[in-house]
């Protein structure tokens, strides 16, 4: 920075100007996500998946999105016509999301599992001989125990990522998740429900060096009459990427201002409006 | 103090810069309104440089004289760290005239898609956005 600042001291204030507007324009495109390193276009890998001295594969690494993906955000990424298999209680839950309730999210509540995995941010693994460990924006993290001799607790206490038991099938990691709650969450960024009856089974690789892939089982009989997948690949981070502090509820104003309901979803099952009102005519050009 | 004020330039509109939902900890459209066009103009009076996200205050003068402060939010400090720039760097007083969606509340907060600082256009997001 010192030197950037050295390099810049010997230009003019028009270049300066030119800079910032650079800058700003560069900043402001819709490449600005991917020039925060927060999504990456996909590369070609020619390097195998490393290894644990174990022997499994080691999934450790800063993972970002594929820019590719979308909708992200939306559980049903997979589905036709992005439709959800709702029972009627479920289409009921839907309807109380999006009509009565902030996202939980927002609020800064976990977002917990199957959400994690559909959400832009990136997120980091550091993988263990019996542990693996997710870390996320807003300082969330889930530690998963790798014992395939594990079994669940017959009453897990509820919470957001559920109760998660690891074991490895040949190369893919498989988390086996229940006990989840069935209040504030959302199970995903465009409001769609789950209850206390999810059941989330993460099959998780590396199919080469650059690359991680999950492969989901969502299950959840009170609200969908069938279970239903998600799949969704992401890209090895640059060197020196890493999670930063996130404190989420320091000073968020949202807070108090936000809707019920994640806004409008378009057709595309995205999130926003379709078309926005015209803003006010530019100011005439100052020289 | 030119680069101070270069400096300024860019670390004040990428705090002003809106975020892309999917970055965001929340949707631009549950907050803001796509339908609510607004333009405010006055001086910057406060920067926050904190998480979720980073906010700007502009203090806006109405037709009687009563100053109302309007909100923008911005990016988190982490996003704005990523791309070099550090607290403190805008300049307080600056003349902002800024172009955006208002909160669906009611309430001064604001989007902004257009920032002009002391009269010239500083950014403009293109496209429909969120």
């Amino acid at each position: 920075m010192v030197e950037n600042q050295r390099v810049l001291g010997r230009f003019s204030m028009r270049f300066y100007t030119t800079i910032a507007v650079a800058l700003l324009v560069f900043a402001f495109s819709p490449a600005r996500v991917a020039a925060q390193g927060l999504t990456a276009p996909d590369v070609k890998s020619s390097k195998p998946a490393p290894r644990t001295a174990d022997g499994h594969p080691d999934l450790s690494g800063y993972w970002r999105g594929l820019r590719d993906t979308t909708p992200v955000g939306n559980i049903a990424k997979d589905l036709p016509g992005h439709k959800l298999p709702f029972t009627p209680a479920g289409e009921a839950a839907w309807k109380h999301n999006v009509t009565a309730t902030i996202d939980p999210e927002s609020l800064c509540i976990p977002g917990g599992i199957p959400r994690h995995n559909a959400s832009a941010l990136p997120f980091e693994v550091l993988q263990g001989s019996n542990k693996v460990a997710f870390l996320y924006w807003y300082t969330y993290f889930r530690v998963i125990p790798i014992d395939a001799k594990r079994k669940h607790s017959e009453d897990p206490d509820p919470s957001f990522f559920g109760e998660e038991l690891g074991r490895w099938d040949g190369d893919a990691l498989v988390i086996d998740s229940i006990g989840f709650k069935d209040k504030q969450v959302w199970i995903d960024e465009n409001a769609n429900p789950h209850s206390d009856a999810l059941h989330v089974v993460e099959r998780w690789t590396r199919p080469d060096y650059d690359h991680i892939h999950v492969d989901t089982l969502i299950e959840d009989p009170k609200f969908y009459t069938r279970s239903f997948n998600y799949a969704r690949t992401w890209v090895l981070g640059k060197p020196g990427d890493e999670l930063h502090e996130y404190a989420c509820s320091e000073n968020n104003v949202d807070r108090d201002h936000l809707q019920f309901g994640p806004g409008p979803i378009r057709p595309d099952g995205t999130r926003g409006f379709e078309k926005l009102a015209p803003l006010p005519p530019p100011l005439p050009e100052k020289k | 103090m030119m680069m101070r004020l270069s400096l300024a330039f860019s670390a004040l509109c990428l705090a002003l810069a809106p975020v892309p939902s999917a970055l965001a900890h929340h949707s631009f459209a549950a907050e803001f309104d796509g339908n609510k066009p607004i333009r405010i103009q006055g001086a910057l009076s406060r920067l926050e440089w904190t998480n979720p996200h980073s906010w700007f205050y502009v203090d806006v003068k109405d037709d009687a004289g009563n100053v109302v402060t309007w909100g923008c939010e911005g990016a988190s400090p982490v996003a704005l760290s990523r791309q070099g720039f550090q607290k403190g760097a805008a300049k307080l007083g600056d003349k902002l005239v800024v172009d955006g969606y208002a909160a669906k509340d009611g309430s001064h907060l604001m989007n902004a898609r257009r920032i002009y600082l002391n009269g010239k256009l500083i950014f403009e997001q293109t496209g429909e956005g969120q």
